[in-house]
């Protein structure tokens, strides 16, 4: 498989006149997960938003290795990376399995039926986001933490070098939420990117090689989990104060105080 | 509501050969009901040698009945009820609304109004299709109409589209008002324009509805999957390799052309294109390569059976837009409350 490596170049995009992020310069490179938090309204899901190539950059590029991903057609982008977004609409009732199939679109031919691998990827993401119990139900029928994973699993299931997801995990239970960013954690290691967008600090702390902290569009820190999880940059960027605390396991942040 | 199971590819197969059988069945049974009646062999035969061009097993009356006036209208029947019901599948899925049918963004107001108004000045300077004409003027202009307005946001969302649409049509159903005021006693014409009839029409109709509904239904279901897979929101089928914004234009643009042909040729019969896509949902599933055969399939079936009914079997005709509802209707709440008890069981 390829690799994906995003270079964002003085980037920067503006919704009409209003700045959303500003002069962004920063690589995601491959075999790693990076986290993007930061407080709401930073710019966090415009960000994956002009790496999927969906938004056009008012300023600066996004390159996706050599080539500018604005100008790469869609159906040449969708296989080399894959976005979960926060889409929730949905109102046919298809089934967890069909829409995970969607997944494998940019690899089937137009008339053409699912070829084996294509269902034995299907089964894998299945497998990956425990959702075999439900993959006849309709997905309108499910929970939002269910509807989520299959999201999640739909993206694995497209299996592109890149892997963009907006909250993958913010409506999942601890188990699932778990297991799913250990699934991402796998697939960094099998040389993919993988960019999530996350709100829960604890989680990214845990499953994420390097972080960007956005604050107000821009880049407030950068780096590796203890780098960037300190309790200044908390409490500079989302305005709580936080202790993190060192444990066997890792760093974990306490919140201790809301303003 | 079916299960992935009931709907394996080998299921909806023979559901869509088992729709195709009933059309044709029902289309040979329209040709030998009616005032005068002519036994299905005949009927038949009479069908065989004219496909031969030996047209001399049928008596001159008979043959005149078969080819000139039921044929003529039953072709026409099934093309607008398969091209309206196909259609309402489309902008049921584009505009991502169950409500939506082929009259959504007002390209029936649009026919409706052209027409109106080449009623009510007696317009003729095209000959007989003047009418034809304007009422597809009509349509086309209010498409137009919509696209640039919903449009100014560069993605066709289906919100605009809707609010585009609704807002077009308000300003036409006030122009149509206007126009039975200004009509006097000529206002049963235009209402009974407006309420759809399959009455009269030639084999010329028949061609031209039965071409666009093919070529409509082809454009379509190239675009199946790609329709299947915007249902899943705009970001999801873009970062999947669906060019959302130009599928959207090329489906809204080829789904409101057939529906405004269907209207220009029949008037506005509602109804068809609303439920028949959810009745045919409840069985092939969401798919849309399934659900636009299906739809089609169903939507001449729906029609042609119900202005069979008004035709041949009722002592006088009933509009066919009325009629449509009053069959269809009770047959969808029935499917409806059977899928309800089924989903719950």
């Amino acid at each position: 498989m390829d690799s994906a490596t995003f270079t964002l170049q003085d980037l920067g995009f503006a919704y009409r006149e209003t700045p959303v992020l500003d002069n962004l310069n920063l690589e995601f490179a491959p075999a790693m997960v990076h986290g993007v938090i930061g407080p709401n309204g930073s710019g966090k899901s415009t960000l994956l938003g002009l790496l999927a190539g969906l938004l056009a950059p008012t300023s600066g590029a996004v390159r996706l290795n050599v080539e500018d991903v604005s100008d790469c057609p869609p159906s040449r982008l969708a296989g080399l990376c894959a976005l979960v977004s926060q889409d929730q609409p949905l109102r046919f009732p298809f089934t967890v399995a069909e829409t995970v199939l969607m997944g494998r679109h940019p690899h089937i031919p137009r008339f053409s039926r699912p070829a084996p691998h294509d269902m034995e990827r299907v089964e894998r993401a299945l497998a990956a986001m425990d959702l075999i119990g439900l993959r006849d139900r309709a997905v309108a029928d499910l929970s939002g933490g269910e509807r989520q994973r299959t999201a999640v699993a739909r993206g694995l299931a497209q299996d592109t070098p890149a892997l963009l997801l907006d909250e993958p995990t913010s409506a999942m239970d601890i188990r699932h939420a778990m297991a799913t960013m250990e699934e991402l954690a796998r697939l960094a290691e099998t040389g993919r990117t993988v960019v999530a967008v996350l709100h829960d600090l604890n989680l990214a702390a845990r499953y994420c090689d390097n972080l960007v902290m956005l604050d107000k569009g821009a880049v407030h820190a950068y780096g590796n989990v203890s780098r960037t999880l300190t309790p200044e940059n908390i409490h500079a960027v989302f305005g709580v104060r936080a202790a993190v605390l060192e444990t066997e396991y890792g760093p974990h942040i306490a919140f201790i105080q809301g303003n | 509501m079916t299960t992935a199971a009931s709907r394996s590819p080998l299921r909806n197969g023979l559901t869509v050969a088992l729709l195709a059988a009933t059309l044709a069945g029902l289309a040979l049974a329209a040709c030998a009901l009616g005032v005068i009646s002519i036994p299905p062999g005949e009927v038949l035969r009479g069908l065989l040698d004219g496909l031969r061009g030996a047209a001399d097993s049928l008596d001159a009356t008979t043959a005149g009945i078969l080819f000139d006036v039921r044929l003529p209208r039953i072709l026409t029947c099934a093309a607008v009820g398969f091209g309206l019901a196909m259609a309402g599948a489309v902008f049921q899925g584009l505009l991502l609304n169950p409500l939506a049918d082929p009259f959504t963004l007002g390209v029936s107001s649009g026919a409706a109004f052209g027409a109106a108004l080449a009623l009510l000045l007696g317009l003729s300077f095209l000959g007989p299709p003047t009418l034809l004409v304007l009422a597809f003027a009509g349509a086309a202009l209010t498409l137009a109409a919509v696209i640039s307005l919903a449009g100014r946001d560069g993605e066709l969302s289906p919100a605009s589209l809707i609010l585009a649409g609704v807002i077009v049509s308000a300003i036409l159903s006030a122009g149509i008002s206007f126009i039975k005021y200004l009509a006097d006693e000529r206002v049963s014409v235009i209402v009974f324009w407006l309420m759809g009839s399959f009455v009269g029409r030639t084999l010329n109709d028949a061609a031209l509805a039965g071409s666009a509904a093919l070529a409509a239904f082809a454009v379509c279901l190239y675009f199946g999957r790609d329709l299947n897979i915007m249902s899943l929101g705009t970001r999801s089928a873009r970062s999947l390799g669906v060019d959302t914004g130009r599928v959207r234009l090329i489906l809204l643009v080829t789904a409101s052309l057939v529906s405004a042909v269907c209207v220009a040729v029949s008037g506005v019969i509602g109804f068809v294109g609303l439920i028949v896509p959810h009745l045919m949902r409840m069985i092939v599933g969401p798919d849309n390569r399934w659900l636009l055969p299906a739809s089609g399939l169903g939507g001449a079936i729906l029609l042609l059976l119900a202005d069979t009914v008004t035709r041949a079997l009722l002592p006088h005709e009933v509009p066919i837009g009325v009629l449509t509802a009053l069959i269809g209707g009770p047959v969808f709440c029935w499917i409806f409350s059977r899928s309800r008890r089924l989903a719950r069981g």
